[in-house]
């Protein structure tokens, strides 16, 4: 997170021109920036146009942008599709990979592909949840803190410091220990993983938040007699998106090892259920004898939590042109 | 400087009382610390429960139990155990805990700085270069790399070249359980454990890290005042170390001491993996597993404390580094 708590204001984004599916191409837009393009056939660009572009520059981002789609259709897709039930055994025991058993099987006959595709679902399942969620309410939370400013400001952020003082996975553990069981066990992951990484969202975004109060608009906006409601969601919010798409996709590679961590330690999703850290926790005694056990739901985790990273850096380089190229 | 640590420590004094408030509430009015005993067949005798309920304050309200605790905590007494019916005593194990893992994070933090430093330095010289581009890919893979995923597959590497090479690796527990008398001997031992997890550990933190590093360093390098250094005619080498570095670091101490939430929060996972009978065993056998509100009352504390400490030394640190930097 320390990376994403550096974030600068940047206020390259009017509302009005916001266009939020930038993934799809403009018509005319060439893929790469040529310097030999015509200059009488300029076109107009909306910020989010030449955002998009910028991030198609970005090989890594655009590659893992590819490969994380293409990780979320196999899981989705290719799990529902798949013949083999991940709580379905079946007649191979300990079967190496193969084309039966692309990722072999375990010594009671569950097939391990389908049991890695329905991890998979499990951990991006609780990692958008918690995610969106946290995103959300600490978008709110920071631009209402940054933007009163005063004794309300130095209140709010101290509920954020209490929140920050402890590492995520303790808390996390001794929250869902007491309430996981009892209910639909994902569900209660994810609002924990959410109310445990919210307040990291909310102390960037009130950052920013802070610089924007200060600008000519909100004052334009205070003499037209907008209400503070308005000015918060309709000025401060629109205006620190760009941080908080980073916030966002670098919020879904840490509850994804978040979420996987607590599984692993036997505080996440729990059998009959899977997920993806529950897998490689029953696979660790039998690395040597059933690698495939092992590598592979954990390439899972890294091949997720990676492709969000880069698609992070990508998103990060796109919507803050400002920042030196140096930066990371 | 003195007024401005003495301050910083009382501030956070609320902020940990209020913390060790809410996890007492949560963990007490879920979990039965006594649910082992009652289900014990044959049934223990009614006057047995109510002893141990007793004995645990069960049979007192909420809030005086909690009035009770905090004010044994000020004369050192952290409060009755569930576990061995009440033989141990929380206090003496959990600061021998607190050794075990400290002995850990300490050495994970300097082998993580001291890389993160390193390859930092190298990034940002070597910018855009393929030196750097590995280096980034291997920081982000890190970045993307389950603790737990990483250990095993350390601890089993280790394994495979302690059978196949004759290495002497030693991958369980903090120290052996028979050794030679003598501090020599202990120490050597305690050492051999400490190689794995620390290794762990440390790669896990130096990925963030180094990142950071990088940034600041590239930030530093591009200043005037190294370019004059250069034009002054001063060596490479030493505007590299003396004048760039020492500017670079100024950020870089801070966060890595802030992150030390995260690292206890990952040392959790490699004691676990390890087997170290540390803080993070501590709190997931003795405390949750057992219901035993104390016992995760005593990690909290413990924890806490540590984290304001390092806060405190990172603001100092700052001040240290950065004469620009007064405390009043």
């Amino acid at each position: 997170m320390s990376r994403s708590s550096r974030g600068t204001g940047t206020h390259l984004v009017e509302p009005e021109t916001s266009r939020q599916g930038d993934g799809a191409a403009p018509r005319s837009a060439p893929d790469t920036i040529d310097p030999r393009e015509p200059v009488g056939s300029v076109e107009a660009r909306s910020p989010w146009r030449m955002a998009a572009r910028r991030f198609r520059k970005h090989k890594m981002a655009m590659i893992s942008l590819v490969v994380l789609i293409m990780v979320v259709l196999l899981a989705f897709v290719g799990g529902a599709m798949w013949h083999y039930k991940y709580n379905v055994w079946t007649n191979d025991l300990s079967a190496k990979p193969g084309w039966k058993h692309p990722f072999g099987t375990d010594s009671t006959g569950f097939d391990t592909f389908s049991e890695v595709l329905r991890g998979t679902q499990r951990s991006l399942e609780i990692a958008t949840f918690v995610s969106v969620s946290s995103t959300i309410v600490g978008t709110i939370y920071g631009a209402i803190s940054g933007y009163a400013g005063g004794v309300v400001d130095s209140i709010m952020m101290r509920v954020v410091d209490l929140f920050l003082t402890f590492p995520i996975i303790a808390i996390a553990a001794v929250l869902t220990h007491n309430i996981g069981p009892k209910a639909n066990g994902w569900f209660w992951i994810s609002m924990v993983l959410a109310a445990l990484t919210w307040p990291y969202v909310g102390r960037v975004v009130r950052g920013n938040a802070l610089a924007i109060r200060e600008k000519e608009y909100i004052e334009a906006a205070h003499a037209l007699g907008a209400s503070k409601t308005r000015v918060v969601f309709r000025h401060v919010v629109p205006n620190v998106i760009s941080v908080v798409i980073v916030i966002f996709t670098i919020l879904v590679a840490t509850s994804i090892l978040a979420e996987t961590a607590l599984s692993f330690v036997g505080f996440g999703v729990a059998a009959p259920d899977t997920s993806l850290g529950l897998l490689v926790s029953q696979a660790q005694t039998a690395v040597e004898t059933r690698p495939w056990l092992f590598y592979f739901p954990g390439l899972f985790i890294i091949m997720i939590a990676l492709t969000a990273n880069f698609i992070g850096d990508g998103l990060r380089d796109a919507l803050d042109p400002t920042a030196s190229k140096g930066r990371t | 400087m003195l007024a401005f640590a003495i301050r910083r420590v009382l501030i956070s004094i609320p902020i940990l009382i209020v913390s060790t408030f809410i996890v007492f509430l949560l963990v007490s009015l879920s979990g039965d610390p006594l649910s082992n005993l009652k289900t014990k067949q044959p049934r223990p005798p009614e006057s047995t429960i109510r002893n141990a309920e007793h004995r645990l304050r069960l049979d007192q309200p909420l809030l005086e139990r909690y009035w009770h605790w905090i004010t044994g905590v000020v004369h050192g007494n952290f409060g009755p155990s569930v576990a061995g019916g009440g033989t141990l005593d929380i206090g003496t194990e959990i600061g021998h805990r607190a050794l075990v893992t400290l002995r850990l994070v300490f050495f994970a933090m300097v082998l993580a700085a001291v890389i993160a430093i390193i390859v930092g330095v190298i990034s940002a010289t070597k910018q855009y270069t393929k030196t750097d581009y590995s280096f980034t890919f291997t920081g982000f893979l890190f970045l993307a790399m389950p603790t737990f995923w990483f250990a095993i597959l350390l601890k089993e590497g280790a394994i495979w070249s302690n059978k196949h090479f004759g290495t002497k690796f030693k991958t369980l527990g903090e120290n052996s359980p028979t050794i030679s008398p003598g501090l020599g001997a202990h120490l050597f031992d305690d050492f051999n454990h400490l190689i794995l997890p620390t290794i762990t550990l440390a790669l896990i933190s130096y990925a963030s890290w180094s990142r950071f590093n990088r940034a600041s360093m590239i930030e530093a390098l591009s200043s005037d005042y190294i370019r004059l250094a250069r034009a002054k005619g001063i060596s490479p080498t030493r505007v590299l170390i003396r004048h760039a570095l020492r500017t670079a670091l100024i950020p870089f101490v801070t966060v890595t001491a802030l992150d030390i939430g995260a690292i206890l929060g990952g040392a959790i996972i490699t004691e676990y993996i390890y087997q170290w009978r540390g803080m993070g065993d501590f709190l997931l056998a003795d405390g949750l597993n057992l219901n035993d509100p104390y016992v995760v009352l005593a990690w909290l504390l413990v924890s806490g404390a540590a984290i304001i400490v390092f806060n405190l030394i990172a603001d100092i640190l700052y001040g240290v580094l950065d004469p620009r930097i007064r405390y009043e």
